[in-house]
Protein backbone atom coordinates (compact mmCIF):
# COMPACT_ATOMS: atom_id res chain seq x y z
CA UNK A 1 0.00 0.00 0.00
CA UNK A 2 1.25 3.41 -0.87
CA UNK A 3 2.49 5.67 1.91
CA UNK A 4 2.60 9.48 2.00
CA UNK A 5 4.29 11.53 4.68
CA UNK A 6 2.23 14.58 5.66
CA UNK A 7 3.65 17.32 7.88
CA UNK A 8 1.37 19.24 10.22
CA UNK A 9 2.95 22.64 10.77
CA UNK A 10 2.00 25.87 12.54
CA UNK A 11 2.55 27.96 15.64
CA UNK A 12 2.18 26.56 19.17
CA UNK A 13 -1.42 26.17 20.27
CA UNK A 14 -3.16 26.44 16.89
CA UNK A 15 -4.54 22.91 17.20
CA UNK A 16 -2.21 20.68 15.18
CA UNK A 17 -2.54 17.75 17.59
CA UNK A 18 -6.30 18.28 17.91
CA UNK A 19 -6.63 18.17 14.13
CA UNK A 20 -4.60 14.95 13.95
CA UNK A 21 -6.53 13.28 16.74
CA UNK A 22 -9.87 14.36 15.29
CA UNK A 23 -8.80 12.91 11.93
CA UNK A 24 -7.39 9.61 13.18
CA UNK A 25 -9.41 8.86 16.31
CA UNK A 26 -12.39 11.20 15.91
CA UNK A 27 -11.62 12.54 19.38
CA UNK A 28 -11.21 16.00 20.83
CA UNK A 29 -9.49 16.73 24.13
CA UNK A 30 -10.08 20.28 25.38
CA UNK A 31 -7.03 20.20 27.61
CA UNK A 32 -4.01 21.68 25.89
CA UNK A 33 -0.82 19.66 26.02
CA UNK A 34 2.16 20.88 24.01
CA UNK A 35 3.75 18.46 21.57
CA UNK A 36 7.42 17.97 22.30
CA UNK A 37 9.38 16.62 19.34
CA UNK A 38 6.90 14.98 17.00
CA UNK A 39 3.94 12.60 17.19
CA UNK A 40 3.27 10.20 14.34
CA UNK A 41 -0.20 9.02 13.32
CA UNK A 42 -1.21 6.56 10.64
CA UNK A 43 -4.37 7.26 8.68
CA UNK A 44 -5.81 5.38 5.76
CA UNK A 45 -7.35 7.51 3.04
CA UNK A 46 -9.24 6.62 -0.11
CA UNK A 47 -8.93 9.61 -2.41
CA UNK A 48 -11.09 8.06 -5.14
CA UNK A 49 -12.25 4.63 -6.36
CA UNK A 50 -9.66 4.89 -9.10
CA UNK A 51 -6.69 5.74 -6.92
CA UNK A 52 -7.38 3.19 -4.19
CA UNK A 53 -6.48 3.52 -0.55
CA UNK A 54 -3.13 4.63 0.77
CA UNK A 55 -1.59 5.46 4.10
CA UNK A 56 -0.96 8.90 5.38
CA UNK A 57 1.80 9.03 7.96
CA UNK A 58 0.91 12.29 9.68
CA UNK A 59 3.79 14.02 11.45
CA UNK A 60 2.39 16.31 14.12
CA UNK A 61 5.36 18.57 14.85
CA UNK A 62 6.35 20.71 17.81
CA UNK A 63 5.12 24.26 17.14
CA UNK A 64 8.35 25.57 18.59
CA UNK A 65 10.23 24.66 15.41
CA UNK A 66 8.76 27.48 13.33
CA UNK A 67 10.70 27.92 10.09
CA UNK A 68 13.56 25.72 11.33
CA UNK A 69 11.46 22.57 10.87
CA UNK A 70 12.66 22.35 7.26
CA UNK A 71 16.25 21.79 8.42
CA UNK A 72 15.21 19.04 10.82
CA UNK A 73 15.19 15.30 10.24
CA UNK A 74 11.45 15.26 10.93
CA UNK A 75 10.74 17.08 7.68
CA UNK A 76 12.81 14.87 5.38
CA UNK A 77 11.05 13.41 2.37
CA UNK A 78 7.71 15.02 3.16
CA UNK A 79 5.10 14.42 0.49
CA UNK A 80 2.81 17.27 1.55
CA UNK A 81 2.19 19.77 4.31
CA UNK A 82 -0.84 21.15 6.07
CA UNK A 83 -0.07 24.45 7.75
CA UNK A 84 -2.47 25.46 10.49
CA UNK A 85 -3.37 28.83 11.98
CA UNK A 86 -5.86 29.87 14.66
CA UNK A 87 -8.81 31.83 13.24
CA UNK A 88 -8.92 33.86 16.47
CA UNK A 89 -5.25 34.89 16.44
CA UNK A 90 -4.23 36.82 13.34
CA UNK A 91 -0.54 36.50 14.15
CA UNK A 92 -0.74 32.71 13.89
CA UNK A 93 -2.26 33.07 10.41
CA UNK A 94 0.60 35.36 9.41
CA UNK A 95 3.07 32.81 10.81
CA UNK A 96 1.27 30.05 8.91
CA UNK A 97 1.70 32.01 5.68
CA UNK A 98 5.41 32.35 6.37
CA UNK A 99 5.84 28.65 7.22
CA UNK A 100 3.87 27.73 4.11
CA UNK A 101 6.26 29.85 2.05
CA UNK A 102 9.17 28.03 3.71
CA UNK A 103 7.66 24.66 2.79
CA UNK A 104 7.25 25.72 -0.86
CA UNK A 105 10.89 26.77 -0.94
CA UNK A 106 12.12 23.54 0.72
CA UNK A 107 9.84 21.16 -1.20
CA UNK A 108 9.02 22.83 -4.52
CA UNK A 109 5.94 21.49 -6.23
CA UNK A 110 4.70 19.41 -3.32
CA UNK A 111 1.11 19.92 -2.15
CA UNK A 112 0.40 22.47 0.53
CA UNK A 113 -2.92 23.31 2.21
CA UNK A 114 -3.73 25.93 4.81
CA UNK A 115 -6.10 25.14 7.65
CA UNK A 116 -7.73 27.99 9.55
CA UNK A 117 -8.76 26.22 12.74
CA UNK A 118 -10.99 26.98 15.75
CA UNK A 119 -13.71 28.61 13.66
CA UNK A 120 -16.21 27.35 16.25
CA UNK A 121 -14.97 30.15 18.51
CA UNK A 122 -15.81 32.87 16.00
CA UNK A 123 -19.00 34.88 15.98
CA UNK A 124 -21.07 33.21 13.23
CA UNK A 125 -22.48 36.58 12.27
CA UNK A 126 -19.06 38.05 11.53
CA UNK A 127 -17.21 36.94 8.39
CA UNK A 128 -13.76 35.41 8.87
CA UNK A 129 -11.01 37.93 8.17
CA UNK A 130 -7.85 36.40 6.72
CA UNK A 131 -4.53 38.19 6.13
CA UNK A 132 -4.05 39.26 2.51
CA UNK A 133 -0.82 37.26 2.24
CA UNK A 134 -2.69 34.09 3.16
CA UNK A 135 -5.58 34.78 0.78
CA UNK A 136 -3.25 35.65 -2.09
CA UNK A 137 -0.83 32.72 -1.65
CA UNK A 138 -2.62 30.62 -4.27
CA UNK A 139 -2.92 27.71 -1.83
CA UNK A 140 -6.15 25.94 -0.80
CA UNK A 141 -7.56 27.20 2.50
CA UNK A 142 -9.91 25.09 4.62
CA UNK A 143 -11.79 26.49 7.62
CA UNK A 144 -11.98 23.82 10.31
CA UNK A 145 -12.92 23.13 13.88
CA UNK A 146 -11.09 20.26 15.54
CA UNK A 147 -13.57 20.62 18.38
CA UNK A 148 -16.67 19.95 16.27
CA UNK A 149 -14.86 18.07 13.50
CA UNK A 150 -16.02 20.58 10.90
CA UNK A 151 -14.14 20.10 7.58
CA UNK A 152 -11.16 18.32 9.18
CA UNK A 153 -11.54 15.19 7.06
CA UNK A 154 -12.27 17.33 4.00
CA UNK A 155 -8.90 19.05 4.39
CA UNK A 156 -7.01 15.75 4.41
CA UNK A 157 -9.12 14.31 1.58
CA UNK A 158 -8.22 17.35 -0.47
CA UNK A 159 -4.51 16.77 0.18
CA UNK A 160 -4.92 13.06 -0.56
CA UNK A 161 -6.52 13.86 -3.93
CA UNK A 162 -3.62 16.12 -4.89
CA UNK A 163 -1.01 13.59 -3.71
CA UNK A 164 -2.81 10.84 -5.66
CA UNK A 165 -2.89 12.96 -8.83
CA UNK A 166 0.81 13.63 -8.58
CA UNK A 167 1.45 9.89 -8.48
CA UNK B 1 31.44 -13.50 12.70
CA UNK B 2 32.17 -11.25 15.60
CA UNK B 3 31.60 -7.52 15.51
CA UNK B 4 31.84 -4.93 18.21
CA UNK B 5 29.36 -2.11 18.29
CA UNK B 6 30.30 0.46 20.84
CA UNK B 7 27.97 3.38 21.15
CA UNK B 8 26.88 5.84 23.75
CA UNK B 9 23.13 5.78 23.73
CA UNK B 10 21.22 8.85 24.78
CA UNK B 11 19.29 10.58 26.11
CA UNK B 12 17.26 7.94 27.88
CA UNK B 13 20.06 5.55 28.64
CA UNK B 14 23.00 6.56 30.73
CA UNK B 15 24.78 3.36 29.98
CA UNK B 16 27.54 2.87 27.52
CA UNK B 17 26.46 -0.35 25.94
CA UNK B 18 29.09 -2.63 24.62
CA UNK B 19 27.31 -4.90 22.24
CA UNK B 20 29.37 -7.99 21.49
CA UNK B 21 27.66 -9.72 18.63
CA UNK B 22 27.91 -12.97 17.54
CA UNK B 23 24.22 -12.97 16.81
CA UNK B 24 23.65 -15.94 19.05
CA UNK B 25 23.92 -13.57 21.95
CA UNK B 26 21.68 -10.93 20.44
CA UNK B 27 18.62 -11.79 22.48
CA UNK B 28 20.70 -11.51 25.61
CA UNK B 29 22.04 -8.20 24.32
CA UNK B 30 18.51 -7.06 23.64
CA UNK B 31 17.49 -7.84 27.20
CA UNK B 32 20.46 -5.80 28.34
CA UNK B 33 19.33 -2.95 26.12
CA UNK B 34 15.79 -3.23 27.39
CA UNK B 35 17.04 -2.94 30.93
CA UNK B 36 18.52 0.42 29.89
CA UNK B 37 15.24 1.71 28.52
CA UNK B 38 15.46 0.22 25.07
CA UNK B 39 12.28 -0.67 23.38
CA UNK B 40 13.53 -2.98 20.69
CA UNK B 41 15.87 -3.72 17.88
CA UNK B 42 15.24 -4.71 14.30
CA UNK B 43 17.48 -5.95 11.52
CA UNK B 44 16.59 -4.43 8.18
CA UNK B 45 17.72 -5.44 4.72
CA UNK B 46 19.02 -2.71 2.42
CA UNK B 47 15.52 -2.52 0.91
CA UNK B 48 14.35 -1.83 4.46
CA UNK B 49 12.40 -5.03 4.84
CA UNK B 50 12.59 -6.46 8.29
CA UNK B 51 14.29 -9.84 8.36
CA UNK B 52 14.60 -10.43 12.07
CA UNK B 53 13.17 -8.63 14.97
CA UNK B 54 13.36 -9.08 18.66
CA UNK B 55 9.82 -8.08 19.35
CA UNK B 56 9.78 -9.91 22.65
CA UNK B 57 11.23 -6.73 24.01
CA UNK B 58 7.85 -5.10 23.61
CA UNK B 59 6.71 -7.25 26.46
CA UNK B 60 9.69 -6.17 28.53
CA UNK B 61 8.71 -2.54 28.10
CA UNK B 62 4.94 -2.52 28.40
CA UNK B 63 3.91 0.19 25.96
CA UNK B 64 1.07 -1.42 24.06
CA UNK B 65 2.94 -0.97 20.81
CA UNK B 66 4.65 -3.63 18.72
CA UNK B 67 8.24 -3.08 17.65
CA UNK B 68 7.27 -3.34 14.01
CA UNK B 69 4.73 -0.54 14.46
CA UNK B 70 7.56 1.78 15.32
CA UNK B 71 9.25 1.24 11.97
CA UNK B 72 6.51 3.48 10.62
CA UNK B 73 8.64 6.40 11.76
CA UNK B 74 11.23 5.43 9.12
CA UNK B 75 8.80 5.52 6.27
CA UNK B 76 9.88 8.06 3.71
CA UNK B 77 13.43 8.19 5.04
CA UNK B 78 14.90 5.58 2.72
CA UNK B 79 17.38 8.02 1.18
CA UNK B 80 18.77 9.05 4.57
CA UNK B 81 19.25 5.40 5.57
CA UNK B 82 20.81 4.32 2.30
CA UNK B 83 23.33 7.15 2.71
CA UNK B 84 24.68 5.25 5.72
CA UNK B 85 25.94 2.43 3.54
CA UNK B 86 28.77 4.56 2.24
CA UNK B 87 29.57 6.14 5.60
CA UNK B 88 31.34 3.75 7.96
CA UNK B 89 30.57 4.34 11.63
CA UNK B 90 27.82 6.83 10.79
CA UNK B 91 24.43 6.55 12.36
CA UNK B 92 21.05 8.02 11.64
CA UNK B 93 19.30 9.45 14.65
CA UNK B 94 15.78 10.68 15.06
CA UNK B 95 14.94 11.76 18.57
CA UNK B 96 11.71 12.20 20.46
CA UNK B 97 9.11 10.59 18.26
CA UNK B 98 5.83 9.36 19.66
CA UNK B 99 4.03 6.70 17.70
CA UNK B 100 0.30 6.84 18.28
CA UNK B 101 -1.15 3.49 19.21
CA UNK B 102 -4.75 2.35 19.01
CA UNK B 103 -5.94 4.53 21.89
CA UNK B 104 -4.15 7.60 20.58
CA UNK B 105 -1.22 7.45 22.94
CA UNK B 106 2.17 5.88 22.46
CA UNK B 107 5.65 5.66 23.85
CA UNK B 108 8.08 8.47 23.09
CA UNK B 109 11.07 7.01 21.32
CA UNK B 110 14.55 7.75 20.06
CA UNK B 111 15.63 6.00 16.86
CA UNK B 112 19.22 4.99 16.09
CA UNK B 113 20.02 3.26 12.78
CA UNK B 114 23.45 1.76 11.96
CA UNK B 115 24.72 0.04 8.85
CA UNK B 116 26.66 -3.11 9.65
CA UNK B 117 28.78 -3.76 6.56
CA UNK B 118 29.86 -7.25 7.59
CA UNK B 119 26.24 -8.30 7.86
CA UNK B 120 25.08 -6.04 5.04
CA UNK B 121 22.08 -4.99 7.11
CA UNK B 122 20.77 -2.04 9.01
CA UNK B 123 20.38 -2.33 12.73
CA UNK B 124 17.56 -0.23 14.14
CA UNK B 125 17.74 0.42 17.87
CA UNK B 126 14.67 2.00 19.43
CA UNK B 127 15.09 3.61 22.82
CA UNK B 128 12.19 4.62 24.97
CA UNK B 129 12.34 8.23 26.13
CA UNK B 130 11.16 8.51 29.67
CA UNK B 131 8.13 10.75 29.26
CA UNK B 132 10.17 13.56 27.80
CA UNK B 133 7.04 15.48 26.92
CA UNK B 134 5.61 15.17 30.39
CA UNK B 135 8.94 16.02 31.96
CA UNK B 136 9.38 19.11 29.83
CA UNK B 137 5.81 20.19 30.39
CA UNK B 138 6.14 19.53 34.10
CA UNK B 139 9.38 21.48 34.15
CA UNK B 140 7.83 24.35 32.22
CA UNK B 141 4.90 24.38 34.62
CA UNK B 142 7.25 24.33 37.59
CA UNK B 143 9.31 27.16 36.12
CA UNK B 144 6.14 29.14 35.51
CA UNK B 145 4.83 28.42 38.99
CA UNK B 146 8.19 29.42 40.42
CA UNK B 147 8.18 32.67 38.45
CA UNK B 148 4.72 33.45 39.81
CA UNK B 149 5.79 32.64 43.35
CA UNK B 150 8.96 34.72 42.97
CA UNK B 151 6.97 37.65 41.61
CA UNK B 152 4.51 37.40 44.50
CA UNK B 153 7.40 37.07 46.94
CA UNK B 154 9.11 40.14 45.50
CA UNK B 155 5.86 42.07 45.78
CA UNK B 156 5.38 40.97 49.39
CA UNK B 157 9.01 41.76 50.08
CA UNK B 158 8.55 45.29 48.75
CA UNK B 159 5.39 45.70 50.83
CA UNK B 160 7.24 44.38 53.87
CA UNK B 161 10.11 46.79 53.26
CA UNK B 162 7.61 49.66 53.05
CA UNK B 163 5.95 48.54 56.28
CA UNK B 164 9.36 48.20 57.93
CA UNK B 165 10.31 51.69 56.80
CA UNK B 166 7.04 53.03 58.18
CA UNK B 167 7.59 51.09 61.40
CA UNK B 168 11.10 52.47 61.66
CA UNK B 169 9.78 55.98 61.18
CA UNK B 170 7.07 55.35 63.77
CA UNK B 171 9.67 54.04 66.21
CA UNK B 172 11.81 57.09 65.56
CA UNK B 173 8.80 59.31 66.20
CA UNK B 174 8.04 57.38 69.36
CA UNK B 175 11.61 57.73 70.62
CA UNK B 176 11.50 61.40 69.78
CA UNK B 177 8.17 61.75 71.52
CA UNK B 178 9.48 59.95 74.60
CA UNK B 179 12.46 62.29 74.64
CA UNK B 180 10.18 65.27 74.38
CA UNK B 181 7.98 64.06 77.21
CA UNK B 182 10.90 63.17 79.44
CA UNK B 183 13.01 66.20 78.72
CA UNK B 184 11.07 69.16 77.46
CA UNK B 185 7.99 68.81 79.65
CA UNK B 186 10.30 68.52 82.62
CA UNK B 187 11.58 72.07 82.10
CA UNK B 188 8.42 73.89 83.24
CA UNK B 189 7.87 71.27 85.97
CA UNK B 190 11.40 71.84 87.20
CA UNK B 191 10.84 75.60 87.12
CA UNK B 192 7.62 75.19 89.14
CA UNK B 193 9.43 73.01 91.70
CA UNK B 194 12.12 75.68 92.20
CA UNK B 195 9.46 78.38 92.44
CA UNK B 196 7.44 76.45 95.02
CA UNK B 197 10.69 75.97 97.00
CA UNK B 198 10.99 79.75 96.95
CA UNK B 199 7.42 80.04 98.29
CA UNK B 200 8.30 77.59 101.10
CA UNK B 201 11.28 79.68 102.01
CA UNK B 202 9.35 82.93 101.92
CA UNK B 203 6.97 81.48 104.55
CA UNK B 204 9.96 80.89 106.89
CA UNK B 205 11.79 83.97 105.76
CA UNK B 206 9.43 86.68 104.52
CA UNK B 207 12.26 88.69 102.98
CA UNK B 208 13.47 85.87 100.82
CA UNK B 209 11.50 86.89 97.70
CA UNK B 210 8.30 88.51 96.48
CA UNK B 211 5.60 85.77 96.78
CA UNK B 212 3.26 87.56 94.35
CA UNK B 213 5.97 87.57 91.73
CA UNK B 214 6.77 83.88 92.35
CA UNK B 215 3.09 82.92 92.16
CA UNK B 216 2.85 84.74 88.83
CA UNK B 217 5.86 82.80 87.55
CA UNK B 218 4.32 79.49 88.64
CA UNK B 219 1.16 80.46 86.77
CA UNK B 220 3.18 81.29 83.65
CA UNK B 221 5.02 77.97 83.77
CA UNK B 222 1.78 76.03 84.22
CA UNK B 223 0.34 77.88 81.23
CA UNK B 224 3.43 77.02 79.22
CA UNK B 225 3.11 73.37 80.17
CA UNK B 226 -0.58 73.37 79.29
CA UNK B 227 0.23 74.89 75.90
CA UNK B 228 2.90 72.23 75.29
CA UNK B 229 0.48 69.44 76.14
CA UNK B 230 -2.17 70.93 73.86
CA UNK B 231 0.38 71.17 71.06
CA UNK B 232 1.53 67.60 71.68
CA UNK B 233 -2.04 66.45 71.37
CA UNK B 234 -2.34 68.29 68.05
CA UNK B 235 0.94 66.73 66.92
CA UNK B 236 -0.21 63.21 67.71
CA UNK B 237 -3.46 63.75 65.81
CA UNK B 238 -1.82 64.68 62.51
CA UNK B 239 -2.07 61.83 60.05
CA UNK B 240 -5.01 60.35 61.88
CA UNK B 241 -7.47 63.01 60.85
CA UNK B 242 -10.11 61.95 58.41
CA UNK B 243 -10.61 65.08 56.36
CA UNK B 244 -12.54 64.79 53.14
CA UNK B 245 -11.09 65.96 49.85
CA UNK B 246 -12.61 69.29 48.82
CA UNK B 247 -12.20 71.84 46.05
CA UNK B 248 -10.00 74.52 47.59
CA UNK B 249 -9.31 78.00 46.24
CA UNK B 250 -5.68 78.24 47.29
CA UNK B 251 -5.70 82.01 46.67
CA UNK B 252 -8.50 82.48 49.22
CA UNK B 253 -6.77 80.12 51.62
CA UNK B 254 -3.47 82.03 51.61
CA UNK B 255 -5.25 85.40 51.93
CA UNK B 256 -7.21 84.12 54.90
CA UNK B 257 -4.04 82.82 56.59
CA UNK B 258 -2.12 86.05 56.00
CA UNK B 259 -5.07 88.12 57.22
CA UNK B 260 -5.35 86.18 60.46
CA UNK B 261 -1.73 86.41 61.61
CA UNK B 262 -0.91 89.32 63.98
CA UNK B 263 2.19 91.28 63.04
CA UNK B 264 3.92 94.62 63.54
CA UNK B 265 2.62 97.38 61.26
CA UNK B 266 5.94 97.63 59.42
CA UNK B 267 6.04 93.87 58.73
CA UNK B 268 4.71 93.25 55.20
CA UNK B 269 3.55 90.04 53.59
CA UNK B 270 3.39 89.97 49.78
CA UNK B 271 1.51 87.21 47.95
CA UNK B 272 2.34 86.61 44.27
CA UNK B 273 2.07 83.98 41.56
CA UNK B 274 -0.52 81.46 40.43
CA UNK B 275 -2.90 80.13 43.09
CA UNK B 276 -5.16 77.56 41.43
CA UNK B 277 -8.33 75.85 42.60
CA UNK B 278 -7.41 72.25 43.46
CA UNK B 279 -9.07 69.22 45.01
CA UNK B 280 -7.11 68.59 48.17
CA UNK B 281 -7.12 68.36 51.96
CA UNK B 282 -7.44 71.91 53.24
CA UNK B 283 -6.51 71.37 56.90
CA UNK B 284 -2.90 70.14 56.49
CA UNK B 285 -2.17 72.72 53.77
CA UNK B 286 -3.51 75.47 56.04
CA UNK B 287 -1.45 74.09 58.96
CA UNK B 288 1.78 74.01 56.97
CA UNK B 289 1.47 77.49 55.46
CA UNK B 290 0.21 79.06 58.69
CA UNK B 291 3.06 77.67 60.77
CA UNK B 292 5.83 78.56 58.33
CA UNK B 293 4.57 82.13 57.92
CA UNK B 294 3.90 82.45 61.63
CA UNK B 295 7.41 81.21 62.32
CA UNK B 296 8.86 83.80 59.96
CA UNK B 297 6.94 86.56 61.76
CA UNK B 298 7.65 85.37 65.31
CA UNK B 299 11.36 84.84 64.81
CA UNK B 300 12.04 87.99 62.85
CA UNK B 301 14.63 90.08 64.65
CA UNK B 302 13.27 93.42 63.47
CA UNK B 303 9.91 95.16 63.63
CA UNK B 304 10.09 95.91 59.93
CA UNK B 305 10.51 93.14 57.44
CA UNK B 306 9.12 91.50 54.36
CA UNK B 307 7.78 88.03 53.69
CA UNK B 308 7.28 86.99 50.04
CA UNK B 309 4.89 84.14 49.31
CA UNK B 310 4.79 82.86 45.73
CA UNK B 311 2.95 79.96 44.17
CA UNK B 312 3.27 78.28 40.77
CA UNK B 313 2.05 75.05 39.27
CA UNK B 314 5.10 72.92 38.53
CA UNK B 315 4.41 69.58 36.91
CA UNK B 316 2.25 67.50 39.23
CA UNK B 317 2.75 69.81 42.22
CA UNK B 318 1.88 73.27 43.42
CA UNK B 319 5.18 74.91 44.31
CA UNK B 320 4.88 77.44 47.13
CA UNK B 321 7.89 79.49 48.28
CA UNK B 322 7.91 81.46 51.53
CA UNK B 323 10.92 83.76 51.70
CA UNK B 324 11.60 86.06 54.62
CA UNK B 325 14.33 88.59 55.34
CA UNK B 326 14.76 87.59 59.00
CA UNK B 327 17.98 86.55 60.74
CA UNK B 328 18.08 83.20 58.96
CA UNK B 329 18.58 79.68 60.30
CA UNK B 330 22.09 78.26 60.63
CA UNK B 331 22.56 74.95 58.76
CA UNK B 332 23.16 73.03 62.00
CA UNK B 333 19.58 73.91 63.00
CA UNK B 334 17.95 72.90 59.72
CA UNK B 335 17.06 69.46 61.05
CA UNK B 336 16.51 70.31 64.70
CA UNK B 337 13.85 72.95 64.11
CA UNK B 338 11.49 70.29 62.74
CA UNK B 339 11.61 68.33 65.98
CA UNK B 340 8.99 68.98 68.68
CA UNK B 341 9.84 71.79 71.12
CA UNK B 342 13.14 72.62 69.43
CA UNK B 343 13.58 76.32 69.05
CA UNK B 344 16.66 78.36 68.36
CA UNK B 345 15.58 80.81 71.07
CA UNK B 346 14.52 79.29 74.40
CA UNK B 347 10.83 78.54 74.78
CA UNK B 348 10.54 81.11 77.52
CA UNK B 349 12.17 83.82 75.45
CA UNK B 350 10.16 83.25 72.28
CA UNK B 351 6.87 82.59 74.02
CA UNK B 352 6.38 79.64 71.63
CA UNK B 353 6.29 75.96 72.52
CA UNK B 354 8.41 75.05 69.51
CA UNK B 355 5.95 72.54 68.10
CA UNK B 356 5.03 74.52 64.97
CA UNK B 357 7.61 73.20 62.49
CA UNK B 358 7.28 69.67 63.94
CA UNK B 359 3.59 69.87 63.06
CA UNK B 360 4.61 71.08 59.60
CA UNK B 361 6.95 68.17 59.03
CA UNK B 362 4.43 65.61 60.15
CA UNK B 363 1.73 67.12 57.92
CA UNK B 364 4.16 67.13 54.99
CA UNK B 365 5.03 63.47 55.52
CA UNK B 366 1.44 62.34 55.84
CA UNK B 367 0.21 64.13 52.71
CA UNK B 368 3.01 63.14 50.33
CA UNK B 369 4.24 66.75 50.02
CA UNK B 370 7.89 67.74 50.22
CA UNK B 371 9.46 70.66 52.03
CA UNK B 372 12.95 72.08 51.72
CA UNK B 373 14.73 74.87 53.55
CA UNK B 374 17.44 77.13 52.22
CA UNK B 375 19.13 79.45 54.69
CA UNK B 376 22.65 80.34 55.79
CA UNK B 377 23.01 83.45 57.94
CA UNK B 378 26.78 83.49 57.45
CA UNK B 379 26.19 84.30 53.78
CA UNK B 380 22.99 86.34 53.79
CA UNK B 381 19.93 87.11 55.87
CA UNK B 382 16.64 85.35 55.45
CA UNK B 383 15.21 81.88 54.97
CA UNK B 384 13.42 80.25 52.04
CA UNK B 385 10.98 77.38 52.56
CA UNK B 386 9.84 75.60 49.39
CA UNK B 387 6.75 73.41 49.62
CA UNK B 388 5.81 71.03 46.78
CA UNK B 389 2.16 70.21 47.38
CA UNK B 390 0.78 67.32 45.26
CA UNK B 391 -1.96 68.39 42.84
CA UNK B 392 -3.32 64.84 42.82
CA UNK B 393 -3.92 63.29 46.21
CA UNK B 394 -3.94 59.51 46.40
CA UNK B 395 -6.12 58.25 49.21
Amino acid sequence: MRIAKILLLGEIGVGKTSIARRLVFDQFDGEYKATIGTDIYRYEVVPSPVDGPFHFVVWDTDGNFGDTIFRHVYARQADAAIVIGDANRTTTLETATRIGGGFMDAFPGRPLTYIVNKVDLLDPAVPVVLPDALKNAGVPIVLTSAKTGQHVKDAFDQVAAIVARRG
Amino acid sequence: MSKTLSTRLQPSSRAVVELQAPETNLLEACELLASHGFFGMVWLDPDLRSTERYGGLAELVPTGLRVTDTVMALWGLENELLDLINKPNARFEMPNVAIANADGNGPRLNFHVFWLAARQQFLLLIAKVVSTGDLELGLAQQVRARMIVEAELAQKSRALAAVNAELERANRDLAEFAYVISHDLKAPLRAMRYLTNDLDRVVANPGHCDPTLVAGQIHAQSQRMSRMLTDLLAYSKIGRQTDALAMIETGSLIRSIVGSLPRAPAMSIVVNGEWPVIETYAAPLDLILRNIISNALNHHDRTDGRIMITANVSGRALEIEIIDDGPGIAPEWHEAIFQPFRTIASGDASGQSGIGLALVRKAVETTGATLSLTSNPSERRGSAFKLLWPLIIND
